[in-house]
């Protein structure tokens, strides 16, 4: 099974914490200039099956097994020398581009202190010279602006590249990438995963792809391993494993894969108005930073047979952000209905102002609009509790489960806490619309004695 | 910097509100700084003359309007033959010790600085570091002693540990001067000497402060996604100790700000327990005299202090976090905070 350009190969890794076992004898290979890509599901132990290979596990995690990073085993190995076993051979690159930096530094002092421990570079003039070398190498244009630059400065897919130069400095043989296109919008995604796959060909360096997402899957990896609670369900060549899957787990997750062409077919044939995503025109509110008109209005998607009451309707919806210095127009004339049973997909890059056209159709940001109805009322004609009752039928679902809702309450005090506010007296009745509420999104009436953080992601956002 | 200008002219808002405030002393207290001066036996007549030499037969906004003009342009007491010339920045004058308040605070400032600087330095120093050290070794023996012992240090009254030092280290160990003040141009070995007792009892009690907040702080930014993003790059943990308390400047400054700021204007219970003359001091015997013009004059200035140290705090937090200046003044996203562009 060894091949002579075998980079990482894992054999019967364990983790262990608290009596747990997390992952459960995983073997899987890294091959030089090649891709290996580890999924699974939230939970499933992928992340904490690289981080225990260098050494990164959690305190009091029990490691066992074996991992050879080119015939020098890891497991077992003291902190200190996987410590320098990271400097010198293995790159890393996290989930969360914006908080992988410490914000209180510059681009610079951080390349400052990763040159000094992974290249032993020191001296301003080479170690400036090697940040650019490194920055350019991973596609920044003005490497120079981004090393002078505090991680806030930066956008998500730069800070990302920053996080990727890093990861590159000193050469690594193997490159770790926790989920690196996750938190970036499409559009960056597509940058990202390119430059991966330039690195990978260029440098002969071997990578482990941890990910949840098929799509990327299919796109860059060479090989998969598909991980479910901490066991390995099936492993081999992307081609095969895509085109042919063996295990259920596998097909599960390969359905799971949204396919446009395949829903908009589905979508024409059955007919029908209900469920059906309407990409609408999204605002280019972008560009309105500097105060040019965002062009084009969303248009709404008519419904065929009609039906269905307005619940909202708004036109020449204007939303400017002032601040002291300036102000920014995030949404400049946008119109839009939506009737009963009707879902809206509203579609642009991160800044276009989508989530500002919901924020002010839930009266969270002022706004001005000649016309403005949720259920056929204008709320700005109400008085002061009757406008926040009408908002209150606006409900949002935010991207961020974790942080959503307050995690020292309870998920029942959360769901019916705004029952309460819209003006719901009686207890039992609120308590009995939480649990209908909660068995809707399909999860038990006993929930609502759950704290936020005993809940997985997918709960929490359901919730 | 227009936020600047503002936050300055806060201060100076705060500044008044407190004068007010204190200068109403004058008035809702049961004291008759008049008939201290009067002398006995004391004539109605005799009486009404001091109050107009000193001021005090005046409506109360024309006294804190003279109060204030008397800072920046000084001001004489009475007329004719007696004079009283108290000049800019007058801060009154104490008709009990006949001296201008200036003169006083001039006399004692230097004792209450000494104390706040190395008390200041010696608590910032011995907090961080411990808060620190109980961080990276959380839930083992040292970590246990850092918050037993701040948990002590943060209750105990200071008259408590004050006097158990001079009791243990002066009195039975015969180590350390028990109190008294040596200026630092007469001696500098001599004054550093006899403070060591009351900056390591400020330190005790203040640190214990510094040590919590560090501690929770350190832990909380260890497990951040940039100390793993630097662990997974090797860098070794006395780096990623660095950027952690790097992160902690902000809440750090503002912290020892408030504490100079505090300290310089005086501590009332050490300064009596180690025999030391500065502010706190004088304001506790003017307190004890009812010498009002004294009172008022020192607390003038321990406010100010405090005023000037937070506004000082307050003007260097953009340098210390960026976020804050890119802001113009608005609070910085958090890490959990979901970006307000992001759907």
């Amino acid at each position: 099974m060894t091949t002579p350009d075998e980079l990482l190969s894992l054999h019967g890794l364990h983790v262990a914490i608290a009596g747990r076992d997390l992952v459960r004898g995983v073997d899987l290979s890294v091959r030089r200039g090649r891709i290996t890509a580890l999924v699974g599901e939230s939970g499933s132990g992928k992340s904490l099956t690289a981080m225990s290979t260098i050494g990164l596990q959690p305190s009091g995690a029990v490691v066992t097994g074996s991992a050879l990073l080119e015939r020098e085993e890891l497991v077992g190995r003291p902190a200190a020398q996987l410590r320098r076993v990271r400097a010198a051979r293995v790159g890393t690159v996290f989930q969360e581009p914006g908080q992988s930096l410490s914000p209180v530094m510059k681009v610079s002092a951080v390349f400052k202190d990763v040159l000094a421990v992974r290249e032993e570079l020191r001296g301003a003039k080479r170690v400036s010279a090697r940040t650019r070398e490194l920055l350019t190498s991973v596609g920044l244009p003005d490497p120079d602006r981004t090393a002078a630059s505090y991680p806030h400065e930066l956008s998500g897919g730069e800070l990302q590249r920053v996080v990727i130069a890093l990861a590159l400095a000193g050469n690594p043989d193997l490159l770790i990438a926790d989920e690196p296109t996750t938190a970036l919008d499409v559009t960056v995604q597509r940058g990202i995963l390119d430059l991966l796959r330039r690195i990978v060909d260029e440098r002969e360096v071997g990578v482990l792809l941890i990910t949840h997402d098929m799509g990327v899957v299919g796109e860059i990896a060479d090989e998969v391993v598909v991980l479910r609670d901490g066991l390995v369900q099936e492993s081999g060549p992307v081609r095969e494993v895509l085109s042919a899957p063996e295990s259920p787990y596998t097909q599960e997750l390969l359905s799971a894969v949204p396919r446009l062409a395949e829903t908009l077919q589905r979508g024409m044939a059955d007919g029908a108005a209900h469920g059906r995503a309407v990409a609408d025109g999204a605002a280019d509110g972008g560009g309105a930073a500097d105060g040019s008109a965002a062009d084009g209005g969303a248009s709404s998607g008519t419904s065929p047979d009609g039906a269905g009451e307005l619940v909202v309707r708004v036109e020449g919806l204007r939303v400017e952000y002032r601040r002291r210095g300036g102000s920014h127009l995030a949404l400049d004339d946008v119109s839009m209905q939506v009737r009963r049973g009707e879902i809206h997909g509203l579609v642009g890059e991160s800044g276009s102002g989508k989530s500002t056209w919901g924020k002010a159709l839930a009266g969270l940001v002022p706004f001005e609009a000649p016309v403005m109805e949720l259920d056929g009322v204008d709320p700005r004609t109400l008085g002061r509790a009757a406008r926040r009752e009408a908002f209150s039928h606006v409900g949002l679902v935010f991207q961020n489960p974790a942080s959503s809702l307050n995690p020292r309450r309870t998920v029942g005090w959360s769901v019916g806490e705004p029952l309460l506010l819209a003006g719901e007296k009686d207890r039992v009745a609120t308590q009995r619309r939480v649990k209908e509420a909660l068995e809707l999104v399909r999860l038990p009436g006993s929930y609502v004695s759950r704290l936020p953080h005993e809940l997985s992601g997918g709960q929490r956002q359901r919730v | 910097m227009k936020p600047a200008l503002l936050r300055v002219g806060r201060s100076l808002g705060v500044l008044l509100v407190v004068l007010t405030l204190t200068y109403a002393i004058f008035y809702l207290a049961p004291i008759d700084p008049a008939l201290a001066m009067c002398g006995k036996p004391c004539s109605p007549e005799d009486l009404e003359a001091a109050r107009g030499f000193m001021g005090f037969d005046k409506p109360w906004f024309v006294q804190l309007g003279s109060f204030l003009s008397a800072i920046v342009l000084g001001c004489t007491y009475g007329s004719g033959d007696v004079v009283l010339a108290c000049a800019a920045p007058c801060l009154g004058y104490s008709f009990q010790l006949h001296q201008g308040v200036t003169t006083l605070i001039g006399q004692r400032f230097p004792v209450s600085f000494s104390v706040a600087l190395g008390a200041v330095a010696l608590q910032s120093l011995l907090g961080i570091a411990s808060g620190a050290i109980a961080a990276r070794r959380q839930g083992g023996l040292l970590d246990r002693i850092v918050t037993g012992v701040s948990v002590i240090a943060a209750s105990a009254p200071a008259f408590v540990v004050g006097l158990l030092a001079v009791v243990v280290f002066a009195l039975k160990l015969g180590w350390l001067p028990s109190g008294g003040y040596v200026p630092f141009l007469e001696n500098p070995a001599q004054w550093a000497w006899h403070l060591v007792l009351p900056w390591a009892t400020l330190a005790f009690l203040n640190g214990a402060i510094y040590a919590r907040l560090v501690r929770s702080s350190m832990i909380e930014q260890l497990g951040l996604d940039y100390a793993r993003t630097a662990r997974a790059a090797g860098l070794t943990e006395r780096t990623i100790d660095r950027y952690a308390l790097r992160n902690l400047a902000l809440p750090l400054v503002t912290l020892v700000a408030l504490d100079i700021g505090a300290l310089l204007g005086g501590t009332v219970i050490t300064e009596r327990i180690f025999g030391l003359a500065g502010l706190g001091a004088l304001l506790l015997d003017a307190t004890s005299t009812a010498d009002l013009p004294v009172i008022v004059g020192t607390t003038f200035i321990g406010s100010l202090l405090i005023v000037l140290a937070n506004l000082a705090a307050d003007l260097s937090r953009p340098l210390l976090d960026r976020r804050l200046a890119a802001g113009g003044g608005r609070r910085a996203r958090t890490a959990d905070e979901p970006a307000p562009d992001t759907p």
